[in-house]
């Protein structure tokens, strides 16, 4: 098993939903063949730095994920059929790369663990900030 | 010869006198390794026209700076940094 990193360019015309269905199918093939999706980032619509098949725009996603290195074989077939997909690179991570992937997955983990307990006391703050306000307003009436 | 010894040395002189020492950044901030994606800090190592830096103008070492060409060169590939800037 090796880790990849893959970018992927899909047509800027493409609305949610298509990108969603690109998105699914990637994962589904990286998975299918043994593979394991650690991170999808989602960078949204940018200007390219150059034209491609004629675009100006493209959205970006990135993939992270760990496959053995038969995967990526189907995977650029699969970039190359797809005519959504204009422009694509894997790249396969080195130790160092590796390590830092792993330190980020791990405080992501913690800080998502984090946020949702914060989430939760807002909540809970907010559910107790609400009841007060509403009380004078209604003596106010 | 003698002369010719002495030019050098007063433009060698003169040449130091106006610049301060170089060092590597990415040594300095002891970076892991260098992200294709980050491109703030790749701009900071092409020219106006996109072409890369070399390291005597920069000043970044041996390591770094084959690092840094490979990152430039994946950048350019998914159409993060151009290849050409006119």
């Amino acid at each position: 098993m090796n880790y990849y990193e893959n970018i992927v360019i899909l047509n800027a015309a493409l609305d949610d939903e298509g990108v969603d269905i690109a998105e699914r199918k990637i994962t589904e093939t990286i998975e299918k063949s043994a593979g394991q999706m650690l991170n999808v980032e989602r960078w949204g619509r940018r200007k390219l730095a150059y034209i491609i098949n004629k675009q100006e725009k493209g959205y970006y996603i990135l993939f992270v994920f760990k496959a053995p290195s038969g995967t990526i074989k189907s995977l650029e077939n699969f970039f190359k059929v797809n005519d959504n997909i204009f422009k694509f690179m894997v790249i396969k991570l080195g130790k160092k790369e590796i390590k830092a992937l792993e330190k980020s997955l791990e405080t992501s983990k913690s800080a998502s663990a984090a946020s949702k307990v914060e989430s939760e006391n807002v909540v809970s703050e907010s559910a107790e900030e609400i009841v007060p306000e509403n009380t004078p307003k209604e003596v106010n009436s | 010869m003698a002369q010719m010894k002495t030019t050098m040395q007063t433009d060698n002189m003169k040449f130091k006198r106006f610049t301060r020492k170089k060092f590597c950044r990415f040594c300095a901030d002891k970076t892991d390794f260098i992200d294709y994606k980050d491109v703030k800090t790749l701009k900071g190592y092409i020219t106006e026209r996109g072409k890369v830096l070399p390291s005597r103008m920069t000043g970044t070492c041996a390591k770094h700076q084959r690092e840094l060409t490979t990152a430039i060169k994946r950048a350019r590939n998914i159409a993060i940094l151009s290849f050409m800037e006119k």
